[in-house]
């Protein structure tokens, strides 16, 4: 009986052994099984440490093997916000433009317009950020959205110093939200735009062709000025010299060389107004804090058990 | 009287000698297409005969004749002329106005002809 019993013990602890070795051995045997919210997770740490280039990796392996998994909508526009911060805006248009198509929320569409607007802003396109943005507004249905792209209009307006309409699309943010608060503050801070100093370039470049330098001088450029009138003033010289002296050829020659620097003067000087007057507006928007924040917005906010912490 | 001319003709365009770096994107050398252009045959001759043995003097990036040969092949030869003259002349104070870069070792001012388009 006892020989029995011990045989059943050994044998039930060789089963037991057996399976655990199995169990173990997974790993050692160079398998491993990830679910799709374990990658996306290691993809939003890696977001979190700023390495968007491998974030966007791990998002496209994501897609790749989980092409149908609930976290998609949310992984290609993250994907499409790894590319923005990588500087490569084409691919992140293009990833937004996928990401409109495959979902069928109405919110990851409104957010990739949104984020294709975006894409158009940091670009420097105003226009065509404007209408991206309008057109997220104008199709989504959450209200966050809508004050999200309204809030991005307004900064549109105000990096083309639209300063009342820049005013208005700030102030049209919904009470409550959490964009209102900075929003109310840019509103009232747009119209100060108003009065920042400005050069007229149409001024500057009639000052210029009066007298060259002139222009340059207007727009606070003081060595500009004195090179824009020395070469001038040496080239007009030297063919009035020229003519003066006989040397007809020359001073044709000298005549010919001082219209090109007299013409270039005049479209300087209305350069670099235009110049001054872009400075002044870079300098007092720079002082304006921008608190947009795309992970914020639905779909990507909350809600699976782990959430992006940088600033976006 | 004419030698009096002569650093007027040559002080300008002397000063933005490109770098012998042509690694840069901004300082790749225009498509041979344009090479009809009287203008940017110049540009391309100071380059390649004057540039080459005077130096990298330019403070700015792309260097004024790589400037010049590029507003010549984009706007021709007339607003190529008037673009090349805007930029030697207002060149001065553009550290002021225009983002400095890290380049060959040395901060240069950015002031592609974008910056410059007002046409």
């Amino acid at each position: 009986m006892k020989t029995a019993s011990l045989l059943i013990s050994v044998t039930v602890f060789l089963i037991f052994s057996a399976l655990n070795l199995t169990a173990s051995a997974a790993p050692g045997s160079g398998q491993l099984t990830i679910s799709a919210p374990e990658q996306y997770h290691y993809a939003v740490q890696l977001m979190n440490s700023r390495k968007y280039a491998q974030a966007a990796i791990e998002l496209e392996r994501l897609l790749h093997f989980f092409p149908g998994h609930n976290l998609s909508d949310r992984a290609r526009l993250l994907l499409g916000i790894c590319f923005i911060e990588e500087n490569d805006m084409e691919k992140a248009r293009d990833v937004f433009a996928e990401a409109a198509v495959e979902t069928d929320k109405n919110s990851a569409t409104a957010l990739a317009a949104l984020l294709t607007g975006e894409t158009y802003f940091r670009q420097g396109l105003l226009a065509d950020a404007i209408h991206w943005f309008n057109y997220s507004r104008e199709t989504t249905e959450s209200i966050e959205l809508q004050d999200a792209a309204q809030y991005r209009l307004g900064w549109a307006m105000l990096r083309e110093g639209r300063w009342p309409e820049a005013s208005r699309a700030f102030a049209s943010i919904s009470p409550g939200t959490l964009l209102y608060s900075n929003a109310g503050e840019l509103s009232k801070r747009s119209l100060e735009g108003l009065d920042l100093p400005s050069k007229d370039p149409m001024t500057a470049g009639i000052l210029a062709a009066l007298i060259p330098g002139l222009g340059h001088a207007y727009a606070t450029r003081y060595r500009d000025a004195m090179v824009a009138f020395l070469l001038n003033g040496l080239f007009i010289w030297a063919a009035l010299e020229s003519f003066d002296e006989g040397h007809n050829a020359l001073g044709a020659i000298l005549g010919i060389l001082e219209l090109g620097w007299y013409t270039g003067n005049i479209y300087s000087a209305a350069n670099v107004a235009s110049k001054y007057n872009t400075r002044m507006q870079n300098e007092f928007r720079s002082s304006f804090k921008d608190s947009f924040d795309a992970l914020k917005l639905p779909p990507l906010k909350g809600g699976i058990g782990f959430s992006l912490s940088f600033r976006f | 009287m004419i030698l009096l001319m002569l650093p007027a003709l040559v002080i300008a365009p002397l000063s933005c000698a490109p770098g012998k770096s042509r690694n840069s994107a901004l300082e790749s050398p225009p498509e041979q297409t344009y090479h009809d252009n009287p203008g940017f045959r110049l540009a391309m001759l100071f380059r390649e005969y004057i540039s080459a043995v005077d130096g990298d003097r330019c403070p700015s990036i792309p260097t004024c004749s790589a400037y010049s040969a590029e507003v010549f092949r984009r706007f021709g030869f007339f607003k190529g002329w008037i673009m090349t003259v805007d930029r030697l002349i207002h060149e001065a104070d553009e550290g002021d106005y225009s983002p400095l870069v890290y380049r060959d070792g040395k901060i240069k001012i950015l002031d592609p002809p974008e910056s410059n388009d007002i046409w």
